[in-house]
């Protein structure tokens, strides 16, 4: 008996240990971020009002980036439209103030991968193959990891380059 | 165990991981949104945008091309079509861009108050100099601006400065004032400036003492003209010279001349001409009377050259259509420069040079430039105490001129001392005002390139810091509420004739036009100046040591530039540290290039002595050494005293070895190629029946659609070195410093190896990742990080590098690179320098392997484009760093796989050979060189 003590409390810390990385890591990954400055409600804007992705993230078709709209373009239609909300207060005084939005950042690739939006648009991807259907999420959240191994899974079954230099720098 | 220990055990563990997991990061990165979207039309987020400035690196005022990615200049390239240098920049002008970001510039204005330098604001630092101008002027003081060469519209702006201020604008000082040059076209030709020479539109080029690739007026267009010629075929170029330099190995033939021959090499030929009665233009015959006679055996031995080929160098000039002789350098700064000067000035008239080969209607614009003569006067005045305010700016005398002058004990002298500048020296140390100067991509400007030429700018970058331009400085000093750049508006359009502003600056240049005139040679005073003054001198005497201005830092300026010393000298591949080169008759001791044990020697002359490690020149001549002009010390430099000339040649030198050693960090571990055959020479058939290459255990690869290759013609490269800063720049490599280098740790991906010839010829090799067939980097990868893709690059996955350095080990050209530091902690990049990485190049980290991929981020963004618009890459659609920013085209980079690409042309050429190849390596990359070329003619 004496001698099963050890090997169960090893066995008992490494299978908590694991559980908790492993939901460390999931958490890490689609839980867990600062919450944004201003609750956004992607639903309203990309669902109920049926605006196109491309009319804020303007630069997804000629860029590598999709960028996030400047604040102007927020305010092409908030300086008339529903200004009572308190979200649209926060709003209204950044652009009062003059400042940015600090949004924060939910979707990154790492320093040395290439990626370009405009490339996988022009490609015909469609933009919740990778952040899951705006139309219906109030808040940005990933779906999806990132991680070599989901980029690959598609360039693999879409008969896209898999040639390392085609995203690595 | 009890059950309540075990218990409380997994209690306490469990706590413990959960507390230990808390600890992961917040995902706090921030995504900060435009305001307004900015209204630039080619402005696409991420992507590149190009805008054309001028570099200001040193005043040849080239026409450059900013590539700006988000807002920051991430590469200066020289500006495509620019009349003076079409697409190139210097090594110096490439690295200059680190100049706009390093931490080390001038942040702001400062006074010295109490001693102390206190930082202070614009207004007060203006207010300050304003008081001290007119408490100068009460006093009865003369101030007085003292700036490096001013054109333009600067020099407009100076002068009315100067009128309303009341501040006597001193001639302008460059340390390499050619006043030799200069005072003997006033005296010929009356025209106190230098010409351009069109060595483009030479068939005969013979070039005394003048260092054309290095530093010689502006080396770029230099370079571009020569290829030119070359191209052209018929051109022949000649370098005399007293010591040993680039130009004279990359010049067609290189004759040494004794130390102060070259004035009887021209008499000579001058001789020649006149007697023989060549050349378009006769002499007055008292002219021709006056002239002293030398006979060719008088001419050898002042000269040191062989009778041959004197007479064979007189033929050619004489029978040659369109003859050229550009004389400067070592040539015209020595004692007697100034009657070589005006010899040559003869020459060129006699034999109708002037109005074809050597071009006043484009010259230099020099005309203001002072020489030391001025400086003394200003140290006399200054002594004499009747110097109120001096303003010196964008030039620092100190560095440059003859200790024996005593200047900053002078300028103590001064009642106030307005310095400006960008980076702190010993002029600043002594500064009363501190202004900091903006850099030339922050300011509006216009630089004459020459009398011809005027190359405009405007702000490509917002300023970094609370810097002026120095336009703007003296509009305020004038009260003016305008700012520079809308007062250069409107002069643009005044002067220069210029409706569209708008237009000009996309172009970059405006022809300004200009005649000098129908110029003949004043047969008085060239007659007047012959019989009153000694010709020729004798040959120098016992050791001479040349102080010779460096292709890495000029007069010294451009080491503020840590790329500059980073990068290795291309003849002795010296990177840190100051050395002397000296010939191997000197006998200086025992040199280890792997070890990098070098000769310590006391060098001395002038009542001056230095102790510095010796670099053994091969094909030096005996009794001649050289240093580069910045590590000389100041006390061995004089000034000729009728021109002000600065003479470099130090008389009576002696190099003695004092027995010792000491590290010096030259970067070749040889020079010379130990039998290998690297660059095959005529004769060399090594590969013959030896081996068969192409034999390989692997499978064949084969490329779809792109083969990427390289070719690189070793005839056309000067060796210059601006191939290996574009590749530092555009690839973030790290400046490392001096222990890294002296543990053979540099971090160039391309370099330029010079190996000497017993012919006395030199051969550079361009050398970096050859992306071979079959590399034998590729197989001991053990985890796949390097690999061959098909498109026949040998690509480097950094991320999945785990720095074995197997593939370091393996690579028999020595071109990969391992990252022993992360340098961005070391401080290769410390604020605001990360302003300048390429963001599409990854920095890599410590511990990984790096290396040249043929610039794979612009191959990548070529077919990106090409996908685009639906096709393939087009030949000559993507440049390589390397290739763009070489004056001379030796590099071309292309589509092996497409046959008429312009790569895959020269890769069949007869006279091609690639570097190792009998190691079956199977290179992309070809060289052809001069030598081979013969064997095949």
């Amino acid at each position: 008996m004496r001698n099963i003590v050890p090997i169960l409390l090893f066995g008992f810390f490494a299978t908590m240990s694991a559980a908790l990385m492993g939901f460390g890591a999931y958490w890490d990954t689609f839980e867990h971020a600062e919450p944004q400055p201003i609750a956004f409600p992607h639903d309203t804007h990309a669902g109920k009002l049926g605006l196109e992705c491309t009319h804020c993230h303007t630069s997804v078709e000629k860029s590598r980036f999709a960028t996030v709209p400047a604040m102007s373009i927020c305010m092409s239609c908030h300086e008339n439209a529903q200004i009572d909300s308190p979200e649209l207060d926060k709003l209204k005084e950044y652009w009062t103030n003059k400042e940015p939005v600090p949004w924060v950042r939910i979707h990154s690739m790492a320093d040395h991968v290439y990626f370009s939006h405009k490339r996988h648009i022009k490609a015909g991807v469609e933009c919740a193959t990778c952040h899951g259907d705006m139309t219906v999420v109030k808040e940005v959240k990933k779906v999806r990891t990132f991680s070599m191994g989901f980029c690959v899974g598609c360039h693999r079954a879409n008969n896209a380059p898999q040639e390392c230099s085609t995203c690595h720098k | 165990m009890k059950r309540r220990d075990f218990l409380k055990f997994v209690g306490m563990a469990s706590s413990a991981s959960i507390l230990a997991s808390c600890g992961v990061e917040k995902s706090s990165e921030k995504i900060i949104p435009y305001l307004v979207p900015p209204d630039v039309e080619d402005y696409i987020p991420g992507e590149a945008m190009y805008r054309n400035t001028v570099c200001t690196e040193c005043s040849a005022g080239c026409g450059a091309t900013a590539k700006i990615i988000e807002w920051n200049p991430i590469k200066l390239d020289g500006q495509a079509g620019h009349p003076l240098n079409d697409g190139a920049l210097c090594m110096r002008g490439q690295a200059s861009l680190v100049r706009l970001y390093h931490p080390n510039r001038l942040s702001n204005p400062r006074i010295r108050k109490g001693g102390a330098l206190e930082d202070v604001s614009w207004d007060e630092a203006i207010k300050f100099v304003r008081d001290g101008l007119s408490k100068a002027n009460s006093s009865g003081k003369k101030s007085v601006y003292l700036a490096g060469q001013t054109t333009g519209s600067l020099s407009t702006l100076l002068d009315s400065f100067a009128s309303q201020s009341g501040v006597e604008r001193l001639p302008a000082y460059e340390a390499f004032s050619h006043a030799n040059l200069r005072r003997a076209n006033s005296i010929l030709f009356n025209i106190n400036d230098i010409p351009g020479y069109k060595i483009d539109e030479s068939d005969y080029l013979l070039s005394v003492g003048a260092d054309l690739i290095e530093t010689f007026l502006n080396p770029v267009s230099n370079s571009q003209q020569i290829y030119k010629a070359r191209k052209g075929g018929h051109f022949t170029w000649v370098h005399v010279e007293p010591a040993i330099s680039l130009t004279g190995y990359k010049a067609d033939e290189r004759k040494t001349v004794k130390p102060g021959g070259e004035s009887s090499l021209l008499l000579f030929l001058l001789n020649y001409m006149v007697s023989n009665g060549l050349g378009k233009n006769a002499l007055s015959s008292n002219l021709r009377d006056g002239l002293p006679s030398i006979s060719m055996g008088q001419a050898a031995s002042a000269t040191g050259l062989s009778e041959d080929d004197l007479n064979h160098m007189a033929q050619a000039f004489a029978q040659a259509k369109h003859p050229l002789l550009i004389v400067g350098g070592s040539a015209t700064s020595q004692d007697g420069g100034l009657s070589t000067a005006v010899l040559a000035g003869m020459i060129q008239w006699v034999s109708g040079m002037i109005g074809t080969t050597v071009d006043f209607n484009n010259a230099e614009g020099m005309n203001n430039v002072g020489s030391l003569l001025d400086i003394k006067n200003l140290a006399d005045r200054l002594n004499g105490n009747q110097i109120g305010v001096a303003f010196i700016a964008r030039t620092n005398p100190l560095a440059t001129v003859p200790a024996s002058m005593k200047l900053a004990e002078s300028l103590g002298n001064a009642a106030m001392r307005v310095v400006m500048t960008d980076f702190d020296s010993e002029l600043t140390e002594m500064a009363d005002v501190i202004l900091p100067l903006s850099n030339g991509m922050e300011s509006w400007g216009d630089v004459a390139a020459s009398t011809a030429v005027t190359s405009v700018m405007k702000p490509v970058v917002s300023k970094l810091y609370d810097t002026l331009s120095e336009g703007d400085i003296l509009m305020k000093l004038m009260g003016q509420a305008e700012d520079y750049g809308t007062w250069l508006q409107s002069q643009w359009k005044d002067v220069l004739g210029v409706s569209d502003v708008d237009a000009l600056i996309k172009k970059g240049y405006a022809d300004t036009g200009y005649s000098a005139g129908n110029i003949t040679m004043n047969a008085n005073a060239a007659q007047s100046f012959v019989s009153g003054n000694k010709l020729t001198g004798a040959a120098a005497a016992g050791g001479v040591l040349y102080a010779v201005p460096s292709i890495r830092a000029f007069d010294g300026r451009s080491t503020d530039i840590p790329l500059t010393t980073e990068i290795p000298d291309p003849l002795s591949t010296v990177s840190y540290g100051n050395y002397v080169s000296v010939s191997e008759a000197a006998n200086v001791g025992e040199v280890n290039p792997i070890l990098k044990d070098y000769p310590v020697v006391s060098v001395e002359g002038k009542g001056a002595s230095m102790e510095l490690p010796a670099f053994v020149q091969p094909h030096m001549p005996e009794n001649v050494a050289t240093i580069q002009f910045h590590q000389l010390d100041k006390s061995m430099l004089t000034m000729d005293s009728n021109t002000g000339e600065l003479i470099t040649r130090v008389d009576g030198a002696s190099v003695n070895a004092t027995g010792r050693t000491t590290k010096l960090s030259a970067l070749a571990g040889g020079f010379d190629q130990q039998h290998r055959q690297l660059i095959p020479k005529p004769g060399d058939h090594h590969h013959e029946g030896e081996f068969e290459i192409g034999q390989t255990l692997y499978p064949e690869i084969k490329y779809e659609t792109y083969r990427w290759g390289m070719h690189i013609d070793l005839e056309s490269c000067t060796g210059c070195e601006a191939c290996v800063a574009a590749c530092y720049i555009e690839n973030n490599i790290p400046v490392t410093g001096e222990d890294q280098h002296l543990m053979g740790r540099e971090m160039s991906w391309i370099r330029i190896q010079p190996y000497y010839n017993e012919d006395g010829t030199m051969d550079s090799l361009v050398m970096m990742c050859q992306q071979c067939g079959t590399a034998p980097c590729e197989n001991v990868c053990p985890v796949y990080a390097t690999y061959h893709n098909d498109e026949g690059l040998n690509v480097m996955v950094y991320n999945r590098c785990v720095g074995t350095r197997y593939c370091h080990n393996n690579c028999p050209y020595k071109v990969r690179r391992f990252n022993y530091f992360d340098w961005t902690d070391e401080g290769a990049w410390a604020e605001p320098m990360t302003r300048m990485l390429n963001p599409d190049v990854y920095v890599r980290p410590k511990g990984v392997m790096e290396k040249c991929t043929f610039c794979l981020h612009r191959i990548r963004s070529g077919k990106d484009f090409a996908k685009d618009e639906n096709r393939d890459v087009r030949d000559g659609e993507i440049q390589v760093a390397c290739q763009q920013a070489c004056p001379t085209n030796a590099i071309t980079f292309g589509n092996l796989k497409d046959k008429n690409s312009e790569v895959y042309k020269k890769s069949q050429m007869d006279k091609n050979f690639k570097v190792l190849e009998l190691l079956g390596t199977n290179p992309a990359i070809t060289y052809s060189t001069k030598a081979n070329k013969e064997e095949h003619a």
